[in-house]
């Protein structure tokens, strides 16, 4: 080629580009943008390159979803973007409640809820409290009381880092009991499972899906679930209800887009999710993983997200975790 | 255990297995060698392909990837002094000198046996001795990581330099960068001047490339050499063959891969500390220590040996505890979950001819480096430095530039490469060490993490942090390693003539 | 007992101004980070306030050591730059690289500094030079974009990228 067919085929391609609006029957007729806002090969990532895979097949012949890390600030940097995206369907993202949730109630992001339009949710996992296999509590009782007697002297280790949703679950849990516990911050998962494995902390924090495996083994006790029932996964381990503290707190993974893109576009995109997540290959992938796949619609992810964020709202009045 | 990897073996040697291992190892020395993507990069992309085949093809592509993209960060670093990957830092500190000497074909060949010799070391280390270093990982809690990070710290003063202040302020400028970025303990933002870029800290991997790639660029454009290397100079058979100083190199092949293994199978620890603490004890126990840093293949050999024996390593306490041992364990964690592969002693009851298949897979994709790597890195890589000079300035510059804003997808990273960039610059020119930055940046959030942790759990005692049989080890080792330049000077006190006016030598 | 190996790199002062500037500038530094680490919670600024005096004891340490030579007629050998045109050269061309990356994108902009930053230096072989640009920008993009679906700098031309796939 010329050099100047080449700026001739340039200009072309730019103004073909700019001319052709969005026809929105043809949804998706070009690539859409699926932004992570964290970096790949985390749980988000790669829940979200597998889900993008089987959303491209149900979204009809040609669809691409391209999958973008924007990793930063505990996921602040890749939120922001998506909540500034074009509203037109080609920008979404995963967004990651109660942790987005708490971002907006400490009142720096700038963004608010409301600005995103929840499409689908597609992962919750419960947070729960796990303790070493021979430690001296068996139950969240013995635990509280323990806290009692020497108020403070109980740590309780965390994967998170101040402010991460295991941190406010563990201010609610002893707003409850009407005690007090030391948190010890471990920023990642690996560390805190050696530690408690280890007997290095007498107690931790996690998901139910990190916890899942050693709990099984028999080489950690989970003595509480973060959830409304006991979980199919592990019928045995009781929850924070059952113990008589409401400590509802888990980790939940699902789709949302910048507000304002048009319903017809959601009920797409909503539909193809739904679809993947049914999809034969996806579910056994999930089943084998025991990836705690919880489908919600766009309507109950958004009452869901509200309900967190006021869950939130609270916690901040009372304890405030910065 | 024998009768699981006879088992195995033919899984492992099946032919689309064997491909896969190829495919694996040819995809992980290209992210490998290319700045910003890393084999968390690839096997992240990679994993979900897999949903649908064989375990034991995934497993391959996985392992090859593993230990391809390990050996693949070296190549950039001796050739053009552009770390690939954070681990091939330390690589880089006598690599890129041998290039400078005429011997980068010498040096590819160490870094690629000494990599292939610690990764082989550290799969038969995962086959053979899971049970009793996993217990051992397990020792390790908050108040050994702090000790840990004072020995790796120690060692640092074997790496300051002719000039102590400047060593000891490199180390300082290192150990500040580390401490910029949220503090998780309570949310305090340092040194963020309010940028959200900054929250999480620098990324480790566009500091590193700054420092170390962006200097060799100005000094290329200053000399403005318009001629190439000689084709000659990258035939091998006239530098010396590292296969044949085997005896040369094997204590410090023992010496890495016993710390590359150690450090793999600590979570706690990153992953590119091993490759760093390797170095520093080929320099401490070094007869001339003054040569490192200046072209000498022992370096070269122990960074490589470190940095691979902590691949396989990394993955024993994921597989028997579900413990990822570094980043790509954890990805590697998250692909053997999809396959239903769940870690745990139950998984080598369960599956035992896929698990010991994959252990197999690391040791065979190990040998098979040898001979990918050996083809491909001097080969094909090597005859970039035919390019003129001052041609390959703009070249090292693009690569970096889009690998660096890859990592974050961040235009903010590429304004901190040049800044790092330039500072690097004139920290060379002045000749303040960079090695010590590097150990700073690595160890001192590990160190000032941990050590509040440890007394944030022990309710502020510090007696705690003497608490326990290893603590009380890795203490009395830091300070040896500390004491014994002072002690070797104090008694060497007079037996060697000072001679005044050396500087104008 | 200093052991220096740049005494043999050609004469000339002004490295030892350079020794004595950036020692200075680090004190300076580390003088800002003890007083803004001081607003923090003293769990989080023990930590930098103590670098930060060791930082700026050593600076000075340096800064005084030069100083002291300098007066005893003995400054620290050596130029700062090897060649100060084309070190200009070269970090003009940096920044200019960055910011041009910044505004219109990776591609137009790669392909001119391999083109014009060999040229600024006195290097002609023009087809070289375009040949070794193109090959690289394709090489990247085919790797990052199209293999890895890394992202590369927003680009003016990603458009037609796009239509390429």
């Amino acid at each position: 080629m010329k050099p100047l067919s080449i700026v001739a085929a340039l200009g072309t391609a730019l103004l073909l580009t700019a001319a052709g609006a969005p026809a929105r029957a043809d949804y998706p007729d070009k690539p859409i943008e699926m932004i992570v806002a964290f970096a790949p090969g985390g749980g988000t990532d790669v829940a979200a390159r597998s889900i993008a895979r089987y959303m491209e097949k149900y979204l009809g012949p040609g669809a691409r979803i391209g999958v973008v890390n924007k990793p930063g600030a505990g996921g602040e940097i890749g939120w922001t973007s998506v909540a500034q995206g074009k509203a037109d369907g080609y920008t979404i993202g995963f967004i990651n409640a109660p942790a987005i949730n708490a971002l907006v109630v400490e009142g720096k992001t700038k963004f608010k809820m409301s600005d995103f339009q929840p499409v689908a949710n597609l992962v919750y996992d419960p947070g729960v409290l796990v303790v070493p296999k021979n430690s001296p509590y068996s139950s969240l009782k013995d635990l509280v009381d323990a806290a009692k007697k020497a108020s403070g002297a109980v740590v309780i280790g965390t994967s998170g880092a101040s402010g991460s949703s295991e941190h406010i679950a563990l201010l609610n849990f002893q707003r409850l009991a009407d005690t007090k516990f030391t948190p010890a911050f471990f920023g990642g998962t690996a560390p805190v499972r050696q530690a408690v494995l280890g007997g290095h902390v007498p107690a931790a924090t996690m998901n139910l899906s990190e916890a899942l495996q050693i709990a099984r083994e028999g080489t950690i006790k989970v003595i509480g679930v973060m959830s409304a029932e006991r979980s199919s996964y592990l019928p045995d381990a009781p929850t924070f209800r059952e113990g008589g503290y409401d400590v509802v707190v888990g980790a939940s993974r699902g789709i949302a887009a910048p507000k304002g893109i048009p319903a017809d576009v959601i009920a797409k995109l909503e539909k193809a999710i739904d679809q993947a997540l049914k999809d034969p290959e996806y579910l056994d992938a999930a089943k084998k993983a025991e990836i705690p796949l919880q489908y919600l619609a766009s309507s109950d992810f958004k009452t869901f997200l509200d309900r967190a964020s006021t869950d939130l709202q609270a916690t901040w009045k009372a304890t405030p975790w910065k | 255990m024998i009768d699981a990897l006879l088992h195995a073996l033919p899984l492992v040697f099946a032919p689309m297995n064997i491909l896969a291992m190829f495919i694996g190892l040819i995809a992980g020395l290209i992210v490998g060698c290319l700045p910003g993507l890393t084999v968390v990069t690839g096997l992240a992309v990679l994993i979900p392909l897999t949903f649908g085949l064989d375990p034991m093809f995934a497993l391959g592509m996985m392992a090859g990837m593993y230990n391809g993209g390990s050996y693949g960060g070296a190549i950039p670093a001796i050739l053009m002094r552009v770390p690939g990957t954070p681990a091939s830092v330390a690589t880089v500190l006598d690599g890129y000198k041998m290039t400078q000497k005429g011997q980068a074909a010498y040096a590819l060949q160490v870094a690629l046996l000494s990599g292939v010799i610690g990764s082989v070391l550290s799969s038969i280390s995962l086959i053979l001795l899971s049970p009793p270093l996993v217990s051992f990982s397990l020792m390790f809690g908050p108040i050994e990581y702090f000790w840990l990070g004072i020995l790796g710290l120690a060692t640092v003063s074997s790496l300051l330099g002719d000039d102590l202040p400047k060593g000891l302020i490199a180390c300082g400028i290192g150990l500040l960068i580390g401490a910029v970025g949220q503090d998780i303990s309570n949310g305090t933002e340092r040194f963020t001047f309010g940028q959200l870029d900054l929250l999480d800290g620098f990324s480790a991997i566009v500091l590193l490339t700054g420092l170390f790639a962006v200097p060799p660029v100005l000094q290329i454009i200053e000399e403005a050499v318009k001629t190439g290397m000689s084709g000659d100079k990258l035939k091998l058979h006239r530098q010396g063959s590292a296969l044949s100083q085997w005896r040369f190199f094997t204590p410090v092949w023992i010496r890495s891969s016993i710390i590359g293994i150690i450090i793999g199978i600590l979570p706690g620890a990153g992953g590119s500390m091993s490759s760093f603490l390797a170095y520093n004890e080929a320099k401490r126990v070094a007869r001339h220590p003054e040569t490192f840093g200046h072209g000498n293949p022992e370096g070269v050999a122990a960074s490589e040996c470190g940095n691979g024996a902590d691949n396989a390593a990394s993955l024993i306490p994921a597989l028997a505890l579900g413990i990822p041992g570094s980043g790509v364990a954890a990805v590697i964690l998250g692909g053997l979950l999809v396959h239903g592969l769940r870690p745990g002693p139950q998984l080598f009851r369960e599956h035992p001819d896929i698990v010991y298949g994959f252990m197999l897979q690391f040791l065979v994709t190990s040998f098979l480096l040898a001979i990918v790597g050996g083809l491909a890195a001097t080969r094909i890589f090597g005859q970039v430095l035919r390019l003129p000079r001052i041609v390959l300035a703009p070249v090292i510059l693009l690569f970096v530039t889009v690998g660096v804003y890859s990592v974050n997808n961040s235009l903010f990273d590429l304004w901190v490469l040049l800044g790092v960039g330039l500072i690097g610059y004139v920290l060379e020119r002045l000749d303040y060490p960079s090695a010590p930055i590097v150990l700073g940046l690595l160890l001192g959030p590990m160190i000032e993490s941990q050590l509040r942790l440890a007394l944030t759990i022990s309710g502020g005692k510090t007696t705690a942090l003497l608490s326990t049989p290893i603590a009380v080890t890795l203490a009395l080792l830091s300070a040896a390693i500390l004491l014994a330049p002072a002690w070797r000077m104090w008694r060497e006190r007079g037996k060697t003539p000072v001679i005044e006016g050396a500087e104008s030598r | 007992m200093e052991v220096t190996p740049e005494a043999s790199t050609p004469q000339g002062r002004s490295r030892s101004l350079a020794e004595i500037g950036f020692a200075t500038l680090l004190v300076a530094t580390s003088v800002a980070v003890i007083a803004t680490a001081s607003t923090y919670p003293a769990e989080s600024a023990a930590y930098p306030v103590a670098i930060g005096i060791g930082m700026a004891v050593i600076g000075c340490w340096i800064a005084l050591r030069e100083i002291l030579r300098r007066q005893r007629g003995n400054p620290m050998q050596g130029r700062f730059a090897e060649h100060a045109p084309r070190l200009a050269i070269g970090v003009a061309a940096l920044v200019v690289y960055f910011a041009a990356v910044s505004l219109i994108g990776f591609i137009l902009p790669s392909l001119a500094l391999c083109v014009l930053l060999p040229a600024a230096v006195g290097f002609q072989r023009w087809r070289l030079s375009a040949i070794v640009a193109v090959v690289c920008v394709v090489s990247i993009l085919a790797i990052f974009v199209y293999a890895l679906e890394r992202p590369i700098p927003p680009d003016v031309l990603s458009p037609f990228l796009g239509r390429l796939r």
